[in-house]
This record gives structure tokens, C-alpha cells and sequence, in this order.
């Protein structure tokens, strides 16, 4: 053909651009397609939420949650109210309806090859099981082993003791890499009986906490947090001693805090023990002069440890209180026992230390290391591994990975194709909690059940149908064993089981009280070969359980991965923490302070940690609040998944338990030396934000509380006077005209907000707040509606404050003023409304915004491949990021399309270029009113009640310190509160009127201590 | 340098950009308007159904069908076993109901093309306003008269707006919610149900 002129050119663009109004002319409204239920529906209201009582294990407990599910699947987990001891949420419960929806998880039953891997089918499976069962019936459970993670669940206890019983020579071994139990497992020691240990906050007026962080990572937090804020209401007040190494949360909320190596928490524990025995006048030589041993490390601390042990003391004098000694999983068992004497010394036991007796249906012959011993001697036929994944977590002393090939036949279940897995000869995918029947007991033994609420999203079975199956059920459903269990623990009839599944708990089942004195000279005994601890070589390894991703189970979570470190605020990382002062001995300090940081970045210096002969390459983070000579490693990261979607890149954090060698949680003897590479960026929600202005968080003790009511007032005055600038002080902005029957308010008691970032995650799921990554925090550019900004006051002590922020609904709002198209305006009711459809991404008013409360979606976030999220991009290859992001990937579902159903229906999925913010639960607000307008009918509707409207944070909030509702009721809890002293505004001093307050922080601090300021 | 009369071709060439634009303008606020591009959606559906013959000849009330709308935020399809009640007796044999026995035998779905559609960002309940006396035919036309369904009204932000700002004109007694609209206006009933007037974004904006 010959070249186009250009004249043809002209000729034929013109026509096409004559033409193209008629092409248009064929557009048509695209056909939507609607159809109606093929079946009547009777148990639920379509579009309308329903909701289900059940559980979610957490190891040797439970905590119990309401389902809020919409149209047949749940979007919400909520805590449940009925359940009195303690209606609360945490971060992992609010972030179960991610690992729901997780595409990640595994949905295929494989088999692997030596090299490859392939799926299998039901009939497969049905056959390979059946094989298996033969055999094991054939041979009485000959050379068959059993291993699996802790579990509170009685019909799985049921079921692996009914497969004992059948078949004598099964093994059942049971490991948890952080064992939670170990409290528990040493007072069983001591009493020769099994027992479990039961906190009572709410009658500890003195609590002191030896490394047990018992208000987020120990067992039960969520109760024990609701109960220890109830007891800290000025003017009465509970007083919290804590000694630890790292700083958790426990320690943050502390009254007085100790920061000593762990090793040494055994001498502190001696030293109080010694001054309360003494005072009580004890006789048993052995036992003080033994004491007197194990104590001889800590002259520094003696002041301390005086003024706690008398505290204790006095303490114990009340006569409704008393006092408490906790000790955390982490210390070793003698530690455990040294605070049980303190306790039965000072009369706690029975008071604030319950022991109860309890009885599990079966118990496991042993743990990993029992197993280790007899994969050592011989082969085993067949090992099956359910939950647990010792590829990733077993101690590195055993070497599991040549321990395993003495198994023939490894058969594992699991929720991820993971490390275990690939080394395992058959992956059968285990159901999520919420898709399968199943129970829990908690630690004081309450039955919980757990409802499905869902069908199985993909291929897979559960715990209990699988061991039923092995047990012998080959006909029955997880359903009749869990109501068969039901029924032989609290011998309840139909009703009652339905009563059960509607309340989601029985208290017939609660352990018995454990009523046996505690004998000293049986703890003279038993603590008569226990050595003092050698003094350490310079530094000190710790391991914790993570508070983002547990122990790596939710390492795939994003919703967790995101949730800021309630202290360090990193996201999506675990670096190695250590103090300044440590930093600064090792001469650590110099680099990472050259290099360019902001808000959300933080330049970490790699630094090599050998230990044991073992080294490991980890981001060094400076932390304020660590003990000296103490390096605090975060467990659970650097893990290694299979997903169908190929191998994916996880470099996310470093694998530190390569350097755990046993289960013990520290060691000495570990070094640290700076490697010559360029520091490590790691993506962190807060800075180190230290000592802020006296009127941002307005705190004072509460006996200065009691003297001078009016203290907060002052406070909130002086910076009034100090910032105000205009003569008078007028608000810039017109108020609004505030009409409505309801005047929304929130507060927030910032006495009770111990910082656990449950309320965070509780916002982003109710109201479809995105995710957006590593790299996009880096750049500041964090979605969440709700955050938690922690402040460290840096004077004699190291004191940490938490504040909750969310919009602050101001009745003259800056935002307002500045936007252009008034896509955020006031309602009668008092609300700053944002009205995404309107929004054309201005951002004028995140600039206006004194909270900085405002967030902007940059991207499509919500439209986002959710396993994109899991590949850095920085040191991928892009090839390998493109084979793993578009092929190989075999299921039709598009991973966004199934979490589509993650989303809540009643809140907007905001696009890309809109600004949003919190709105109080706008909806739930909305859907509030709407109810009882279709009550009301064709009469007045009248005011919501109090209490009928929770927000989403509020509810979630572990110890009540959120409370919303209408502060035109005087009567309504909001409205109390509003007239407490030490209720103020933040940054009132704008006149910017915000609806959301706070109440200010009182703390207890022992006189003692307090005008000392050596501790 | 120029001439003169490129002042007039300037000028003419002005008057043109602004007659063009204001008739695309214009063009837009009409055609691409709910009242012209909705108004009068009609489309094929796989299973035609009379609403004139049910509703305006047998008299069968909405909610019948319907029965979600007093309840739930969205009306409700009727599943096929509710047009059985009636036709496993009536036109047991007819060719035009194949789809629904289909279905009502084997769960096969019946799709058809939704007509009346509010925006994403749009929340409606149903249960809220027909519960307050917001009659059905306010919003969904006179349907008792439509052999095939169609869009009656524009649905538009404009549409909404006109009754949230003075609702006397459309509400009714909660027992004729369901009937034919007649010309009336209930000033006192608004009083009486403290009907809550206004235009907050939040009220459908969240």
C-alpha cells in the first residue's frame, strides 16, 4: 500500500471524528442481572445482618465472640456481651475475618513428590485415610505419632483419648513454641495435680508483675485487662509494679517499672519474697537463707524492691483487696513458684489467685523433645501433624529436619502450605474456625461453641473430622461430636444445647475450686536445688511472641502485618530492639542517625546477633525502655509459604528462631557486631515521639487528683493562655446550627486505653479501610481512620502514654471551610460528614486538619492483589514478581473477588483520590435510627436508647474506654462522663469544639518511689 | 501587522468555542439526565411478567411478592415458590411460566434485568420508607398499569431531594402504602410521625 497523504489523513480523521458521535449512539446501559432466591429462606432476613455466637481458641483458652454476617457470610466479629467476666475483643479476633478471606491459605489436598507436588482429589484422600486406618487398627497404634499444637477444644480432647484408648501404643506429643501453659504447668508441678491458675484484678488493689505481660501476650488478656482497668477508677485505684525486659504493654501501663535483664527477674523475685517472709515472721531457715541465695545479684535495685515488697505488704493488710503477684510464661518455673509463695504469703490465694482444678479429657504423652527422643531411637510409620508446623518453630537443638525422615509417612494439617508441609508426604488444608463445628474451653473452664458461619470456602477438613474419623467415626459429623461432648460435660438436654448455641457459653462446665493449702516446706523442697542465676556476659537474647502475627501463625494476615507494634509502631518488620544506652556503650549510634528519616521511616543499622555458635543478620532498632545489655527479638517472621498461586517472596522480617536453641525465652552470653552494610529502612506508623506539650495528654496522680479536683481544668487554661492568639478568643469559623434530637459525642478515659490496637483493626474491618503495604507507609500514607499515638515522657523514669485518635467531629471544623466543593459538611446531629461521591481529592482539608486525622487513598488500594502486598518490591527480581503475580495461579477466583465478601455492605468502598475519615460509624448510626423508624411506624420514633448505637472501636475496646452516644441525654452514659473533672478537649485551645474528648490519664505512684528519682 | 478583519474571525471563532461548548453543556444536562436516559427503561425480561394482570386485575397486593419491603432494605425478588401458590393451580400448563417451575423444581435461577438501580454510593431501605408511608407508587410509578415494567421515575439525587425537603405531598396512611397515589397532601401526618425533613448528606451518604 502506498503511503498515506496527508490530505487522505485530514480526510479520513475528519470522517472518524464525524462518525464517532454515531458510534456512541450504540451505547446502551449496561444489563444488570438480578435474581431471586431459587429457595424460601427462613432463618435469616436477606440483606439484614444475623448474627452467631461462638469462639476463637487461643491456645489453652478462649476467647468467646458474636458473628455479624450478612447475607450468608460473616464480615465482622464482634465480642460477646453476655459473657460477663469480660466483653472485649483483641487484635487477632478482630483480624480472624482476613484470615477467612485469606487467598493465601491453603484450599488443596496435595501430595508431594520428592520435587513436586500434586493435587488430589476427595476419593484420594478418602482412600490414602482409610489405608491409614487399617494399618493403625491392624497394629494397635504401633509406631504411629501424633503431633499438634495446643488446643482448648474438650471434643478434640474427646476424640485423641478415645484414639488412645483404641489403639494403646499411639503417641500424642504437643508443642507450642510459645508455651502460654507453662504458668499452669508449674503450679501442676508443685501440687502434683493439674491446675490452672485464675486472675482476679478486680480485687488487686498492689499488682506486681514479674515479666508477665498479662495485659496483651499472656493467656486471657482481654479479660484481665477489662478487670484491671475497672480497678484503676480514681479515686480508687489499683498500683502496678512491673519488672521486664523488653518494655510490653504491661510494663507501659505500670505504675513503677524495673527494666532488668530477664535473668536476673528470678533474684528480684527472691529479694521481695525474703523481705515479705521476714516481715511475716517466718522460721524455716533453709528457706530465708536459700532465698537470701537466689537474691544475691541485685544491690541496684534494693530501694525499689524494698518500697514494692512493703507495698505488697500493706497492701495485704485490706481487708476487701489483695495484692497480686503474676508471673509471664517466659520465666522459668522456679520464678513461677517463688511467686505463688509471695501470693499464699500474703493471703492472695483464693482472694485474687484462684486455683482451680483442672480436668482435661486426655493429655499428651509428651512434647516435641519426647518425640525428637524417639525419632532418634527409631522409624515411625506414620506421623501426623495437625496445626503445628516444627519445620518453622522447633527448638534448632533438635535437628528436626533430619529428625523427620525417620518418619515414613508424614500426613499434615494445616491452614497454610508451609514449611512443614512441603517437607510432609500428604497437606490436607484444615478449616478456618469459622467454618467448622467445634468448642473451647476457657481457662477457668467455661464451654464455648463454635459455630460455622460459613460454608467451607475451599477443600479442606477439620481437626475434629479428621480425628474422628481416625478415632473410628468414619460416619459422623464435627456437629454430633461437639454436641455429644456438650453433653457429657454439663449433661444438658436439646434446650439447653440450644441455649448453649445462642449464648455461645455454659458456665456448667467450670472447673472446681482447688482447695489445698500451700504447704511452705514442700516450696523450701522444691526451690532447695534451684541456682541463683550466673552472672551473663554482656548481652542478653530475649524472645517474645509477637503482638502482630502471634508466632507466626498470621504471618499472611495484611490486617495484622499492618497493625503497628503497640510500642515500637513498626510495621511489617521485626527488628532486633535494644536500648540507647546499650547502643551508645557499643558504639551503635553513630550510623543510622545520618541518614534522612521521617515520620514513618526509620534507618536501622544490620547488625550480625551470634549465639550459640549461630549468627543472624537483623535491622537493629534503638528503643527507648529496654534494659540495658538486653537485645529483645520478635518471633514469628521470615516464614517460608506455598500458596496456589506459586511461590510467593516473603521478605518480610528475619526467622530469629534459628537462634532459639531450647525453650527457653532468654540466654546470656550472645554478641552483637555491626555489619558494613547500608542501613535497613523499616516502615514504622509513629516516631519516637517524646515529652509533648502538658495539655496533649493532661495526666497527674491521683492522690494530686483527690487534693485539687479542678486540676485538669488548669491545665487545659494554662495552655489556652499560652497559645491563644487573638485577644479574644473568638472561633474563626460560624458554629453550626445544631438542631437534631441527638447530639453525638465520644469519649475516650485515656485511664483505661491500655494501647493494644484492638479498636484499629476493629475500624478497618467495619469500615473497609484498606491496606496499603510496606512501601506505601514509608511514604506516609497510612489509611487508618483510627490510630494510636504512643508518647514516651523521658525524665528520671521512662514513662509511655497512649491516645486513641480518630476525627474529632468538631462543631467548627476546619476541614469544612477549606473544601471546595463542600464535600464535608455538618449535620444536625453534630457530625463532619464526608461525602466520598462528592470528593474530587482536593486535600485541603487533610491540610486544615489540626488532628491529622484525614486520610487520602493514593491508589486503588481496595482493588489491590492482596499477595502483592507480600512481595517487597525493592530487591525483587521483576521477572520472578510477574511469573509469581500471573502464572501458575490455577484458581478462577481472583483473590480481591473473594475478599470482596470481607467487606462490610453498609460503608462505601472508597476509590482512589477521595479523602476519608472516621464518621462515628456513620452507618451503624444510620441503620440505628432506621430500626426504630420501622418500629415506630406511624408514630413519633422517639430518642435512641443509650447504649443501642456502639461504635465499631468502642465495641472491640477490651476495658471499656470508648463511650459513645448522645450528649442531649443527660442521662446518657456520654453525658456523665462530659461532666467528670477530668474530662478536656484536645487542643481546645483552637476553638475548633471537638465532639470527641478525653478523659485525662491519673496515675497511682507509690510516695516512696515517687520522690526518688534514682529508680 | 494584521489585519482588521482578523478581529472579527477572532471574535467569531470565540462566539463559536462558547456555542459549541454550551451546546455540549446543554447536551449533557439533558440527554445524560436520570429524567431522559432512565425514564421509560424497558427491557426484555426472560420471564415476562404482567404487573397489570397481577396487580391492577387480580388486585394482589406489593407485599405479597414483595415481602421483604416492610422489612428489609431491599424489596425482595419472589422466589418461584410464591408464584406457585397460586399457579400450581392457575395456568398450570402455560408456556410463559416454564422458567419459574423450572426453578421451583430444581433451584435453577431466574435472572432478570434489574430496571430500578440506585448508584453504589446511594443507601435506600426500603423498610424505612415504605413503613413511614412513602407509598410504593411514589417511587416505582403506577405500576398496576405496566404489562411489562419500566422505569417511571428518574430516581435522581433531585428526585430524592423533592420529597426529603417537604414530604407532605407523598406520604399516606401506613394502609394505603400500597394503592395508587391520589392528589393529596398530609401536612398533619408529617406532624403526627415527627417525619424528619431536610437534606443531610448522611441521611443516604455514608
Amino acid at each position: 500500500m502506498s503511503e498515506l497523504s496527508r490530505r487522505d489523513f485530514l480526510k479520513l480523521a475528519s470522517a472518524a471524528g464525524v462518525l464517532l458521535p454515531l458510534g456512541l449512539c450504540g451505547c446502551r446501559r449496561p444489563e444488570e442481572l438480578v435474581a431471586p432466591f431459587s429457595k424460601p429462606v427462613s432463618d435469616a432476613m436477606p440483606g439484614e445482618p444475623l448474627y452467631y455466637a461462638t469462639a476463637m481458641q487461643s491456645r489453652m483458652s478462649a476467647l468467646p465472640l458474636i458473628v455479624k454476617t450478612v447475607d450468608y457470610h460473616p464480615i465482622k466479629i464482634e465480642p460477646n456481651p453476655k459473657y460477663q467476666p469480660g466483653c472485649g475483643s483483641n487484635r487477632f479476633a478482630q483480624a480472624a475475618i482476613y484470615s477467612l478471606y485469606d487467598p493465601l491459605r491453603s484450599g488443596r489436598f496435595l501430595k508431594y513428590h520428592s520435587n513436586t507436588s500434586s493435587q488430589i482429589n476427595d476419593s484420594d484422600l478418602r482412600s490414602i485415610l482409610s489405608e491409614l486406618l487399617q494399618r493403625v487398627e491392624k497394629t494397635r497404634g504401633e509406631s504411629l505419632c501424633i503431633l499438634t499444637d495446643q488446643s482448648a477444644s474438650p471434643s478434640r480432647e474427646r476424640l485423641l483419648g478415645e484414639i488412645l484408648s483404641k489403639y494403646p501404643r499411639t503417641l500424642w506429643f504437643e508443642y507450642e513454641p510459645i508455651d502460654l501453659d507453662l504458668p499452669n504447668r508449674a503450679l501442676s508441678q508443685f501440687f502434683g495435680e493439674d491446675v490452672t491458675a485464675i486472675y482476679n484484678f478486680k480485687d488487686a488493689n498492689v499488682i506486681l508483675s514479674l515479666d508477665c505481660d498479662f495485659l496483651d501476650s499472656e493467656e486471657d488478656s482481654v479479660f484481665n485487662a477489662r478487670q484491671f482497668a475497672e480497678g484503676r477508677t480514681p479515686p480508687q485505684m489499683n498500683r502496678l509494679y512491673s519488672v521486664e525486659a523488653s518494655l510490653s504493654l504491661t510494663g507501659a501501663n505500670a505504675d513503677h517499672r524495673l527494666a532488668v535483664k530477664s535473668t536476673s527477674i528470678q533474684a528480684i523475685a527472691a529479694a521481695i519474697a525474703l523481705i515479705i517472709f521476714q516481715s511475716k515472721n517466718f522460721s524455716d531457715k533453709i528457706l530465708l537463707d536459700k532465698l537470701k541465695e537466689l537474691s544475691s545479684l541485685n544491690s541496684n535495685y534494693i530501694h525499689w524492691i524494698q518500697a514494692c515488697a512493703d507495698d505488697l505488704l500493706a497492701a495485704a493488710q485490706n481487708q476487701n483487696k489483695k495484692p497480686l503477684v503474676v508471673c509471664g510464661y517466659r520465666q522459668p518455673v522456679v520464678v513461677h513458684l517463688i511467686a505463688l509463695a509471695i501470693n499464699a504469703a500474703l493471703n492472695s490465694i483464693g482472694k485474687t489467685l484462684l486455683i482451680k482444678k483442672r480436668e482435661r479429657l486426655s493429655k499428651p504423652h509428651g512434647s516435641i523433645e519426647e518425640l525428637a527422643a524417639l525419632l532418634n531411637q527409631t522409624t515411625v510409620n506414620t506421623l501426623i501433624i495437625c496445626g503445628c508446623n516444627p519445620a518453622y518453630h522447633a527448638p534448632s537443638k533438635i535437628d528436626w529436619d533430619n529428625l523427620r525422615r525417620n518418619s515414613e509417612t508424614i500426613i499434615r494439617l494445616g491452614l497454610y502450605e508451609d514449611e512443614t508441609s512441603t517437607q510432609s508426604n500428604f497437606h490436607i488444608p484444615l478449616k478456618h474456625f469459622l467454618e467448622h463445628w467445634a468448642d473451647a474451653r476457657h481457662s477457668n473452664g467455661t464451654l464455648f461453641c463454635v459455630q460455622p458461619v460459613i460454608q467451607p470456602i475451599w477443600q479442606s477438613l477439620s481437626e475434629l473430622e479428621f480425628f474422628a474419623y481416625l478415632a473410628g467415626y468414619t460416619q459422623t459429623s464435627d456437629y454430633n461430636i461437639v454436641r455429644q461432648t456438650f453433653k457429657s460435660l454439663t449433661g444438658g438436654n436439646d434446650d439447653d444445647w440450644q441455649t448453649f448455641l445462642r449464648n455461645g457459653f455454659s458456665t456448667e462446665s467450670e472447673w472446681k475450686d482447688f482447695n489445698r493449702q500451700f504447704d511452705f516446706i514442700k516450696f523450701s523442697e522444691f526451690i532447695k536445688n534451684s541456682k541463683p542465676a550466673e552472672p551473663q556476659t554482656p548481652l542478653e537474647i530475649n524472645f517474645y511472641r509477637s503482638p502482630a502475627i502471634d508466632d507466626g501463625r498470621y504471618f499472611t494476615n495484611a490486617w495484622l502485618q499492618e497493625s503497628p507494634d503497640p510500642i515500637t509502631k513498626i510495621v511489617w518488620d521485626n527488628p532486633a530492639l535494644i536500648s540507647p544506652q546499650t547502643a551508645s556503650k557499643l558504639g551503635l549510634t553513630s550510623n543510622s542517625n545520618k541518614t534522612f528519616q521521617t515520620r514513618t521511616s526509620v534507618n536501622c543499622a544490620p547488625v550480625k546477633i551470634k549465639f550459640n555458635g549461630r549468627s543472624l543478620e537483623i535491622p537493629l532498632l534503638i528503643q527507648p525502655g529496654i534494659a540495658e545489655d538486653v537485645i529483645a527479638l520478635t518471633v514469628g517472621y521470615g516464614r517460608h509459604l506455598n500458596s496456589e498461586f506459586g511461590k510467593l517472596n516473603f521478605n518480610i522480617g528475619t526467622n530469629v528462631l534459628t537462634l532459639k536453641t531450647d525453650r527457653g525465652y532468654f540466654a546470656g552470653g550472645c554478641e552483637l557486631v555491626l555489619t558494613p552494610r547500608a542501613p535497613i529502612t523499616l516502615a514504622r506508623a509513629q516516631g519516637n515521639d517524646t515529652n509533648p506539650d502538658e495539655d496533649i495528654i493532661i495526666q497527674c496522680d491521683n492522690s494530686r487528683l483527690q487534693t485539687e479536683p479542678d486540676f485538669v481544668k488548669k491545665v487545659v487554661l494554662k495552655g489556652t493562655e499560652k497559645h491563644r492568639l487573638q485577644k479574644e478568643n473568638r472561633p474563626l469559623y460560624k458554629s453550626p446550627e445544631l438542631a437534631g434530637e441527638h447530639q453525638w459525642g465520644l469519649i475516650i478515659d485515656l485511664n483505661r486505653c491500655i494501647g493494644c490496637g484492638a479498636c484499629v483493626i476493629a475500624c478497618r474491618s467495619e469500615n473497609n479501610i484498606p491496606i496499603v503495604g510496606k512501601e506505601q507507609i514509608l511514604r506516609g500514607r497510612e489509611m487508618d481512620w483510627l490510630r494510636i499515638d504512643r508518647y514516651f515522657y523521658q525524665d528520671a523514669n521512662l514513662k509511655v502514654r497512649f491516645q486513641p485518635l480518630m476525627c474529632m467531629q468538631c462543631e467548627t471544623a476546619p476541614c469544612e471551610y477549606v473544601c471546595p466543593v463542600n464535600a464535608t459538611v455538618h449535620n444536625s446531629e453534630g457530625l463532619n460528614l464526608m461525602v466520598y461521591n462528592r470528593c474530587i481529592g482536593a486535600r485541603y482539608c487533610m491540610n486544615n486538619c489540626p488532628y491529622r486525622v484525614r486520610r487520602f487513598n493514593y491508589f486503588d488500594y481496595n482493588r489491590r492483589m492482596v499477595e502483592e502486598l507480600f512481595t517487597s518490591t525493592d530487591a525483587d527480581n521483576p521477572v520472578t514478581a510477574f511469573l509469581n503475580k500471573f502464572i501458575g495461579r490455577k484458581n478462577p477466583t481472583a483473590p480481591q473477588e473473594l475478599f470482596a465478601l470481607a467487606r462490610n455492605p453498609s460503608v462505601t468502598v472508597r476509590m482512589r483520590g477521595v479523602a476519608e475519615k472516621c464518621t462515628y460509624c456513620i452507618h451503624r448510626i444510620q441503620e440505628q435510627s432506621a430500626n426504630k423508624k420501622v418500629i415506630a411506624g406511624d408514630s413519633p420514633p422517639g430518642q435512641i436508647e443509650d447504649g443501642a448505637i456502639k461504635t465499631a472501636c468502642q465495641q472491640a475496646c477490651p476495658t471499656d474506654a470508648i463511650v459513645f452516644g448522645n450528649l442531649a441525654d443527660p442521662n446518657s452514659r456520654v453525658s456523665q462522663l462530659l461532666k467528670n473533672n477530668r474530662n478536656y478537649p484536645l487542643l481546645g485551645y483552637l476553638n475548633t469544639k471537638p465532639r470527641t474528648t478525653y478523659l485525662a490519664k491519673i496515675t497511682n505512684p507509690n510516695p516512696i518511689l515517687n520522690s526518688d528519682t534514682n529508680t | 501587522m494584521f489585519s482588521e478583519n482578523l478581529n472579527r474571525v477572532v471574535s467569531a471563532i470565540a462566539v463559536c468555542i462558547i456555542l459549541v461548548c454550551g451546546t455540549a453543556v446543554g447536551i449533557y444536562f439533558y440527554y445524560f439526565a436520570p429524567e431522559y436516559s432512565r425514564v421509560g427503561y424497558q427491557p426484555i425480561q426472560r420471564l415476562s411478567f404482567s404487573h397489570k394482570t397481577h396487580v391492577g386485575e387480580l388486585k394482589i397486593d406489593c407485599r405479597y411478592c414483595h415481602y421483604l419491603a416492610e422489612q428489609s432494605w431491599y424489596a425482595g425478588l419472589p422466589e418461584p415458590s410464591i408464584c406457585m401458590n397460586c399457579h400450581n393451580q392457575v395456568l398450570t400448563r402455560d408456556a410463559r411460566l416454564d422458567l419459574a417451575r423450572l426453578s421451583a423444581l430444581d433451584q435453577t435461577p431466574i435472572f432478570y434485568t434489574r430496571i430500578h438501580r440506585l448508584p453504589d454510593y446511594v443507601w435506600f431501605s426500603h423498610s424505612v420508607h415504605t413503613r413511614r408511608g412513602v407509598a410504593c407508587a411514589a417511587c416505582h410509578g403506577d405500576v398496576q398499569n405496566m404489562p411489562a415494567t419500566f422505569q417511571a421515575k428518574s430516581l435522581s439525587m433531585k428526585f430524592c431531594l423533592d420529597c426529603h425537603r417537604n414530604p407532605a405531598p407523598y406520604i399516606v396512611p401506613l394502609e394505603e402504602v400500597a394503592n395508587p397515589i391520589k392528589k393529596q397532601n398530609h401536612t398533619n401526618l408529617v406532624k403526627q410521625w415527627y417525619i424528619k425533613t431536610g437534606d443531610e448528606c448522611s441521611q443516604c451518604h455514608r
